[in-house]
């Protein structure tokens, strides 16, 4: 697959993708519609990022083969005038197709822009997970920290995807038996098999970066045994699938790339397997990696 | 011109005959009778039951050394069918979006030997009681729905792939060049006149006496 050289070529391949996808489940298109803009938007802004210098990293192979990640997340910390002009291109595209948190996604612009140095606290705390920084960035504002979390992690998608592309090769013989990410450390968010073998990859659901995994072994719980690890899909669409595991009840969105003509981004895949996401979890399992599109709420 | 093509890039096929099994299986075609001729090839011919077979061909070269060819016979879904002349409404049609060359159960009111004899190949066969006529689907029905063939998909060394039209004749082409390095007569068949380019290393009369056309 020839990528995307130029910000109008990035934009164009995610929306015509998922423009597929409002043509072929046309029932979901409000959700498809509502992350079309944001996603294809953000992958512009990642074609015009520059690649991120790691000439200093230091790679420990031992560290690495015990299931030690790469980087640590202060590694994908972003310079705030970049987070604040990605910002500034994503939150009113996303004001406009999330309505019932437009007034938080205000609030979490004027943050973004009141100051630099707050932005790249803001981001750092969201990526790490840091609920009290959170807590103590947002002070006194209304805000529910669900929508800052969201509206940072995908201003965020493009600055880490983008450092982990810009990661130099590997020396050879660095083999990775983790379900999470040998880069970041995140859980993945797709599972994808291809070639005529049926090479199973796991996709990083936050820096997108792909790593090969064994066939038949839960990503999130190490299971193997096969009796505890089902498959489920929809009639008529068997190359997309859930992949789940009854031991920690845990489940990976997959596609089954062997017989596909068209290659699918990536990027968006899971997306477009969220009516998986909502069969599966009205069956009782969670998602392995929360993605902005698969935490489901029941009315 | 769009659409889809398929490679056949005979250098890498074993013979195995599992684009021919596979054909069968999707298309729900009967098993057939068949018998030891001395030759792998079995059956003997396409049949309204059989759209593709896998030629075996032996015999000694120029070179003096011999050779066992092998082609996996098809329709090349012609960007302009021979075999359409006869066509009044739509006994066959081309999909658009494919580029398939589809015969419909209507083929049943053309003249047989008048469409076999517009095929340059001698692909199409009658089914006996319907007196409907066949021939490989392009597998129409898994390629509209984002699916490869199911030859191609069966092939286990590579020597079918599938792709758009402008991709798969720019490799056909580049194949043929990196085998002519190595065998002067090495040859992709007339890829800018159909759909299945076939790359073969030798004269293709040593492979199939209607490989290239009669």
């Amino acid at each position: 697959m020839t990528e995307p050289t130029t910000r109008t070529q990035a934009y164009e391949r995610i929306d015509g993708c998922i423009g597929g996808m409002m043509e072929q489940i046309p029932q979901l298109s409000n959700i498809f519609d509502a992350f079309r803009g944001v996603l294809a938007e953000g992958a512009a802004v990642k074609a015009a990022l520059a690649a991120v210098d790691f000439t200093n990293l230091e790679i420990n192979p031992e560290r690495y083969a015990q299931g030690v990640p790469l980087l640590t997340k202060d590694r994908f910390a972003v310079e705030g005038k970049s987070f604040q002009d990605a910002a500034g291109r994503l939150l009113p595209l996303m004001e406009k197709s999330f309505p019932s948190i437009r007034d938080q996604l205000r609030v979490v612009n004027e943050m973004i822009h009141e100051s630099s140095i707050q932005c790249e606290a803001l981001a750092m705390a969201v990526i790490s997970g840091n609920e009290e920084e959170i807590r103590k960035t947002v002070g006194t504002r209304d805000v529910d920290p669900g929508a800052l979390r969201f509206a940072v992690g995908l201003i965020m998608k493009p600055f880490a995807e983008n450092a982990a592309e810009s990661l130099p090769p590997l020396p050879e013989g660095m083999e990775w038996h983790q379900g999470y990410c040998p880069v970041c450390g995140s859980w993945p968010e797709l599972s994808v098999l291809e070639g005529k073998e049926g090479r199973r990859w796991l996709r990083c659901s936050f820096c997108g970066h792909e790593w090969r995994f064994m066939r038949i072994q839960c990503p999130f719980c190490g299971n193997t045994d096969q009796d505890k690890l089902e498959v489920l899909f929809q009639e008529g669409r068997d190359h997309e699938r859930a992949e789940l595991c009854h031991e920690c009840r845990k489940y990976v969105v997959a596609v089954d790339m062997r017989d596909r003509i068209e290659e699918i981004p990536h990027e968006v895949a899971a997306l477009g397997m969220v009516y998986l996401d909502m069969l599966v979890q009205e069956k009782g399992y969670s998602p392995g990696a929360r993605c902005p599109w698969n935490v489901i709420e029941r009315q | 011109m769009s659409g889809y093509s398929i490679l056949v890039d005979t250098s890498k096929c074993t013979a195995c005959r599992g684009c021919q099994i596979a054909c069968k299986e999707w298309n729900q075609l009967a098993g057939t009778a068949t018998k030891n001729t001395g030759s792998y090839e079995n059956p003997k011919d396409l049949s309204s039951d059989t759209y593709k077979i896998v030629r075996f061909a032996e015999g000694q070269g120029a070179n003096g050394k011999a050779f066992w060819h092998f082609f996996t016979e098809q329709c090349r879904h012609c960007l302009s069918p021979g075999c359409m002349a006869e066509v009044e409404e739509d006994e066959i049609v081309v999909d658009e979006k494919t580029g398939a060359v589809v015969y419909t159960p209507k083929t049943k009111d053309l003249d047989f030997k008048a469409t076999l004899e517009g095929c340059p190949y001698d692909i199409p066969r009658q089914d006996a009681k319907t007196k409907v006529l066949t021939k490989c689907t392009f597998c129409n029905d898994r390629v509209g729905n984002g699916m490869l063939p199911a030859c191609v998909k069966a092939c286990p060394t590579g020597a079918m792939t599938f792709g758009k039209r402008d991709e798969i004749v720019a490799a056909a082409k580049k194949r043929e060049a990196e085998l002519k390095k190595d065998f002067p007569k090495a040859v992709a068949l007339t890829p800018d006149d159909v759909r299945v380019i076939y790359v073969l290393k030798d004269d293709p009369k040593t492979y199939w006496k209607y490989a290239a056309g009669r």
